[in-house]
């Protein structure tokens, strides 16, 4: 074997910081992975991303059932085992955190359990056994943890996060989830399909507020169809518990009071990041809101120290914690790495999907004179009417002077897995004609994307 | 009668604005107050909302069109009026419509030029360069394999613009050494770079130094920086008072505060001083109006308002345009001298050096006194040595005896 360029040390074995790791190794650095939970895999695979795409299959599987006889199939009973739910999750997880143990071993890294807290810019002890381990650089990739907010009564036994929620034995009638984002709406679904009834309440005047309007709009709608309440423009102003009950009172933007009585109440909204132990404080290392500052080679303001992931809280998702981890030990090794923040695809996996790559069209019309839009709806494709799922729609905003494609919106079925053809155009600066001109299977989803793209100009065919 | 849209003045130097998008469209039907168009100066963009309520008949300024102050933009038209009644667009008639100049073409030639198939370029980067006939042999691209991507592409045009060689001259591309850095210029920075040249190279500059003992004028802020402090909590600086000075002694020298407009010379009727202001991407001047009718605690309060709102890059386009005279002070970076550039249209600025405690001769005896430099940069063509000398000892004479502000 050859000899080892660097000895890295990776505190979090998240998909910021495994990856990080796997990349090292690829690099030639021996690379050490501290982890403090019981498995690897951080919060994607343990509490985040995939336990919930694992429930989510199982109201998805459920509501199919249910709805069986559209495609001429009687199901006489269905309904929802939980615990068997559970355990469908649970294996799910295990599954994907054993092929990490295994790449770890099969990229030669070192494992340690335990928590991580650095002592100096090349040292970084396990809390737990006291062992110093030393490297040459350090990469922070503590995560982030779900944020509670300051509402009377949150602490209250019962008030469940998402870390919580996956790991409940017993379904609520109802539910009050604060906050519809992402997570937010994944879980309303989860509740809802599985038989219990849902009430979203979201601060902001849209959910996904981060997403175009028009998109978010068209999902509320539909969530609200399968029976999910929403009420937007609205501040939980205090939670009372009594006994198996909580009594959730919130207030609307035109100050009106509202009240519900409910079974369980789940707070999403948002995570924040995750710096206990580290040790970050007494070495000085510069914060930002309880961030960790890096530049855009992801290092920190202590030379030799990187971080990466939801501790750096630049976009909290998986993905730009794998790309960022990649970032920091590339720049480590040697190399010189970036992050292209411009072209990050942001995915929910409710049903409808909602999917999008760069701006919403309120961005764009900001940012660029003459800002052009292409529609094409699900109603209009074979394949989403053969699956019964026509509801949503593909969303082009391009820039009319170039045909830059500025962001792609879509809703319906798949969209994250559609959203890729997009992320590849528009990191490649394809031009929206570029799609439009692309021979796309018949029939596909994906059609919907060359129809769209056509939809700019008025040429879309079916539709 | 149609109505006449024409391009507001925004500010006192403003002469032009450039369309930069129409909001409504002809035919559309507009509520008074609504966003008609975008326009950019120099400094700000702003959004023009309509005059009355009505119908947009007819756009005469198209997006990037340069229209002069109270040129013509559009018409609006009542209901029961007809496209009919717009009166043919008069030809120089006042109403003066340009077209932005296209960017000069790198090779000087008019023919569009078409982008080999081996060229390693992004689709929308071809597009652009073909569109904007950039010659994309000369582009290092920064994708992967050096692929040419809208970035590049776009910072060429950018650096395309800034040349202003009159002659279309084949410019060869900037040799890039390993390390070398290109960096585009912001909106301000381009401004910066236009304007001194203009002043560089249309006024004769020349420069005349006063060393000046600070001590009396010294004293008097350090008296009045606790009543200033608890008065309007703000701490009066070196630069208030000289602004207080530099205004009085200008409302006495008006040739030092004055323009000149080709074949006449301006006398400005306000005396209006700049103060220039580092910002990131580079200056900014902000205005302190009628400096001379103003108290030492007012000049102290629109000081401290304007230096924040400028640097939080927060101030209209009144706040930093109409200035008649400017003062740079770059002492507190123990320069002490300098020839600073004229902003224009103004024909003086009042470079301020840092304060140096100095041996110096005081009724034949050696003093160690705080001294400083002030240095005029004077546009020749508006006054002459002596005058300029005359001025500069009046700020002497303040600085030294400050009691003689009372008078």
């Amino acid at each position: 074997m050859s000899e080892v360029k660097k000895n890295i040390i990776v505190i979090g074995s998240g998909v910021g910081g495994y990856v990080a790791a796997i990349r090292a190794a690829q690099l030639g650095a021996k690379a050490t992975v501290i982890e403090r939970a019981d498995t690897l895999g951080g919060t994607c695979l343990n509490r985040g991303c995939i336990p919930t795409k694992a429930l989510l299959k199982s109201a998805e599987v459920l509501s199919l059932a249910k709805g069986a006889e559209t495609f001429g199939v009687h199901i006489d009973k269905a309904w929802i085992d939980l615990p068997l739910a559970m355990k469908w999750k649970g294996a799910t997880v295990s599954r994907l955190v054993n092929g990490v143990n295994s790449l770890m071993k099969k990229n030669r890294i070192t494992v340690v359990k335990g928590t991580g807290t650095i002592i100096d810019p090349k040292t970084v002890m396990v809390l737990e056994s006291k062992e110093k381990i030393k490297g040459d650089n350090i990469l922070i990739a503590s995560g982030s943890k779900p944020l509670r907010i300051p509402i009377k009564g949150i602490n209250e036994p019962g008030i469940m996060t998402s870390d919580d929620a996956l790991a409940m034995e017993r379904l609520p009638q109802s539910i009050l989830i604060i906050g519809g984002g992402v997570v937010g709406l994944e879980f309303a679904q989860i509740f809802s399909r599985m038989g219990a009834k849902v009430s979203v309440v979201e601060m902001m005047p849209q959910i996904l507020p981060a997403e175009d309007a028009e998109i978010a709009g068209a999902l509320e709608r539909a969530l609200k169809k399968e029976g999910i309440e929403i009420i937007t423009e609205a501040k939980v102003t205090g939670i009372a518990t009594k006994q198996d009950e909580k009594k959730v009172s919130f207030t609307t933007k035109d100050g009106t009071a509202y009240e519900r009585i409910v079974g369980g109440v789940l707070v999403a909204v948002g995570r924040g990041p995750n710096t206990d132990d580290l040790g970050v404080e007494k070495l000085g290392i510069s914060m930002d809101k309880g961030r960790i500052v890096v530049n855009e080679r992801m290092e920190t303001t202590i030379p030799g120290i990187y971080a990466a992931g939801d501790v750096v809280g630049k976009m909290m998702l998986a993905h730009v914690a794998m790309e960022e981890g990649k970032c920091a030990v590339e720049n480590m090794m040697g190399l010189s790495s970036r992050v292209n923040y411009q072209v990050v695809p942001r995915c929910t996996y409710t049903s409808p999907e909602v999917a999008a790559v760069g701006l919403t069209e309120a961005e764009a019309r900001k940012k660029y004179p003459d800002v052009k839009v292409g529609r094409f709806p699900f109603i209009g494709s074979g394949r989403a009417l053969t699956l019964n799922e026509t509801e949503g729609m593909v969303k082009f905003v391009v820039d009319a002077k170039y045909g830059e494609i500025l962001g792609v919106h879509i809703l319906g079925p798949e969209a994250s897995e559609l959203i890729a053809e997009a992320v590849l155009a528009m990191q490649m600066e394809t031009t929206y004609k570029d799609i439009g001109s692309c021979i796309h299977a018949h029939p596909t989803l994906s059609e919907a994307m060359m129809e769209g793209a056509l939809a700019v100009d008025g040429k879309t065919i079916n539709f | 009668m149609a109505t006449q849209i024409t391009m507001p003045k925004l500010g006192l130097t403003m002469q032009e604005g450039t369309i930069k998008e129409w909001k409504k469209k002809e035919g559309d039907e507009v509520k008074k107050g609504e966003i008609l168009y975008v326009l950019e100066t120099e400094k700000v963009t702003f959004d023009v909302e309509a005059p009355e309520s009505g119908i947009l008949g007819k756009i005469i300024a198209q997006v990037n069109d340069i229209v002069p102050v109270g040129g013509l933009v559009a018409y609006m038209l009542q209901p029961g009026e007809k496209l009919s009644d717009i009166p043919e667009v008069p030809s120089g008639a006042g109403v003066k419509v340009e077209a932005k100049m296209p960017a000069e073409p790198v090779t000087g030639g008019a023919e569009k030029i078409t982008i080999p198939k081996e060229v390693r370029i992004s689709p929308l980067a071809r597009r652009i360069a073909e569109e904007n006939n950039v010659d994309v042999s000369t582009i290092q691209g920064s994708g992967p394999d050096g692929r040419i991507a809208k970035e590049d592409v776009l910072r060429a045009i950018e650096e395309r613009k800034t040349v202003t060689a009159k002659p279309p001259v084949t410019k060869a591309p900037e040799a890039l050494e390993p390390g070398d850095k290109i960096i585009p210029l912001s909106t301000l920075r381009k401004t910066i770079a236009r304007r001194m040249v203009e002043s560089f190279q249309s006024s004769p500059h020349f420069y005349i130094t006063i060393e000046v003992d600070t001590k009396e004028l010294e004293a008097l802020r350090q008296k009045l920086i606790p009543f200033v402090e608890q008065k309007a909590a703000i701490r009066l600086t070196f630069t208030d008072l000289l602004v207080k000075i530099v205004a009085k002694a200008l409302e006495e020298h008006p040739f030092v505060n004055a323009s000149f407009i080709g074949n006449a010379i301006k006398l400005f009727g306000q005396v209006n001083v700049g103060l220039a202001t580092s910002v990131e991407e580079g200056l900014i001047v902000p205005v302190i109006r009628q400096a001379n009718k103003l108290s030492l605690m007012e000049i102290a309060k629109i000081r401290a308002e304007l230096v924040t709102k400028v640097r939080e890059r927060k101030a209209s386009l009144e706040e930093i345009t109409g200035s008649t005279f400017t003062i740079t002070n770059i002492g507190m970076f123990g320069i002490i001298t300098g020839g600073a550039i004229i902003n224009p249209p103004e024909s003086g600025i009042l470079l301020v050096g840092s304060t140096v405690e100095k041996p110096v001769v005081r009724d034949g005896q050696i003093v160690i006194r705080p001294m400083m430099n002030l240095t005029l940069s004077i546009d020749h063509r508006v006054f002459d040595g002596v005058a300029g000398a005359r001025f500069l000892q009046r700020v002497k004479e303040l600085i030294e005896n400050p009691a003689f502000l009372i008078l």
